[in-house]
């Protein structure tokens, strides 16, 4: 199933970003700070909204970026500073860091038509109007919201959390696929029943 | 595990370390029963339990240290075989030093295939650990002043059997929870521990997760049955 997904060229994950700092200029006239955008980008890749519109995990990303999302302190982390130096962004001068910040030196209007449409015409569009629904919805939530909402989509427990620091996002999603299919076999027992003399609980 | 390179703005290369796999360290009790249920379902030819079929699928590593191998292999593996109820875990007919052996391959056996993994002996973990043993700097928990404090700590608390164990703790700390960066320093996640020792959990509580210390609130600390619960959740 991992078949499919594809893998943003530079040029393609430049404008993904560019669209996501633009739209979020034009909707909240505010620049994007480092957190909210990387939880956006997370959003926008890895999940789905059902009806109810609660976002939920995709099974595979629905595209991945040059360099891969890990699981840190705070959720899934991605290093976006590195990343945009890697893909020329400053260099090209249209994304702009200030401090802790992100912003777009034109029109935000201008930038994300012009990231909207290319994205579209390098065949992105499903990803790009959920990009742009992403946005809309939950560019408005505050960083520590997004942060937990984060967590809460990945089953990010504090001990699970600790288990899968500094790990892939997508070795992680993996895993969890692997470790389910063990826990839904009748293969195995567990033997914190089959020998509760052993494990017993530590309290 | 895998390492990417990142060449920073200055010409430094930082090699970053990511997991592929979930890791967890363990302490000696809880390791010992796990070494004897998989030994065990081998004798008696049932079904192996859950936690070999996490390791075999190699998503989940388990990580622990010499000095819990040590204790484990010295103590803690005769001390179970010993005060087991032999008949009901059905191997009533099998020698106790029979059974030791057993174990004994079973231990190398998960140590050899990757399942089980000793920090000081990881080859993915060798630059890590390395650039500990040279760079104090780069210590987080695992410095003297942190061993000085813990062992008058752990002599007021009559826990001074532990000492090696929450020495271990402090390296696997630095090994497995912090990552170098190259414009940050050094960034210091979570280390997870699982023990079934009620009085080690409360000492790290009190002593290791307090305020002063580095590694402040960073080590979380589960019992064997909270470990495979938090699992659960995890995957519904």
């Amino acid at each position: 199933m991992s078949s499919v997904i594809p893998k943003l060229g530079g040029g393609q994950a430049l404008n993904l970003i560019k669209l996501i700092i633009s739209r979020y200029m034009m909707r909240y006239n505010r620049s994007i700070s480092t957190e909210v955008l990387v939880k956006l980008l997370f959003l926008t890749l890895y999940t789905d909204t059902d009806k109810d519109n609660t976002p939920r995990l995709l099974d595979a990303p629905r595209a991945r970026l040059p360099v891969e999302f890990r699981i840190y302190l705070k959720g899934p982390f991605l290093p976006i500073d590195e990343l945009l130096k890697k893909l020329g962004a400053y260099d090209e001068g249209i994304i702009v860091k200030a401090g802790d910040k992100y912003l777009v030196r034109n029109s935000p209007n201008k930038v994300f038509e012009n990231a909207y449409s290319e994205l579209v015409e390098g065949g992105l569009k499903d990803l790009t109007d959920y990009a742009v629904r992403v946005v809309d919805e939950y560019g408005k939530y505050r960083e520590d919201s997004l942060i937990e909402l984060s967590m809460k989509i990945l089953r990010l427990s504090p001990i699970i959390k600790a288990m899968a620091f500094n790990m892939s996002l997508d070795a992680y999603i993996e895993a969890r696929r692997a470790l389910r299919k063990v826990f839904e076999s009748n293969e195995y027992v567990d033997e914190e029943e089959l020998y509760p003399d052993l494990f017993r609980r530590g309290d | 595990m895998r390492r990417s390179y990142t060449q920073t703005s200055s010409g430094e290369v930082i090699d970053c370390l990511v997991y592929r796999q979930l890791h967890v360290f363990m302490d000696t009790n809880i390791l010992v029963n796990i070494i004897y249920s998989i030994t065990l379902s081998r004798i008696k030819q049932s079904k192996p339990p859950r936690i070999l079929g996490m390791l075999e699928n190699k998503y989940l590593i388990i990580y622990t240290d010499s000095a819990v191998i040590n204790e484990l292999i010295n103590k803690a593996l005769p001390n179970v075989l010993n005060s087991v109820d032999r008949n009901r875990h059905g191997w009533g007919n099998v020698d106790v030093h029979d059974m030791l052996n057993l174990c004994h391959e079973t231990l190398k056996e998960l140590k050899k295939k990757g399942y089980v993994r000793v920090i000081e002996d990881d080859k993915a973990l060798r630059k890590q650990y390395n650039a500990l043993l040279r760079r104090r700097g780069r210590r987080i928990c695992w410095r003297d002043e942190i061993k000085d404090e813990i062992k008058r700590k752990v002599s007021s608390e009559s826990l001074s059997e532990d000492l090696e164990v929450l020495y271990s703790l402090l390296l696997a700390y630095d090994v497995l929870a912090t990552v170098p960066r190259s414009n940050v320093g050094i960034t210091r996640g979570p280390l997870p521990f699982v023990t079934d020792d009620k009085k080690l959990r409360d000492f790290i509580q009190k002593y290791l997760v307090c305020s002063k210390c580095p590694c402040s609130e960073l080590i979380y600390v589960r019992n064997y049955e909270e470990f495979k619960d938090e699992i659960k959740k995890m995957l519904s």
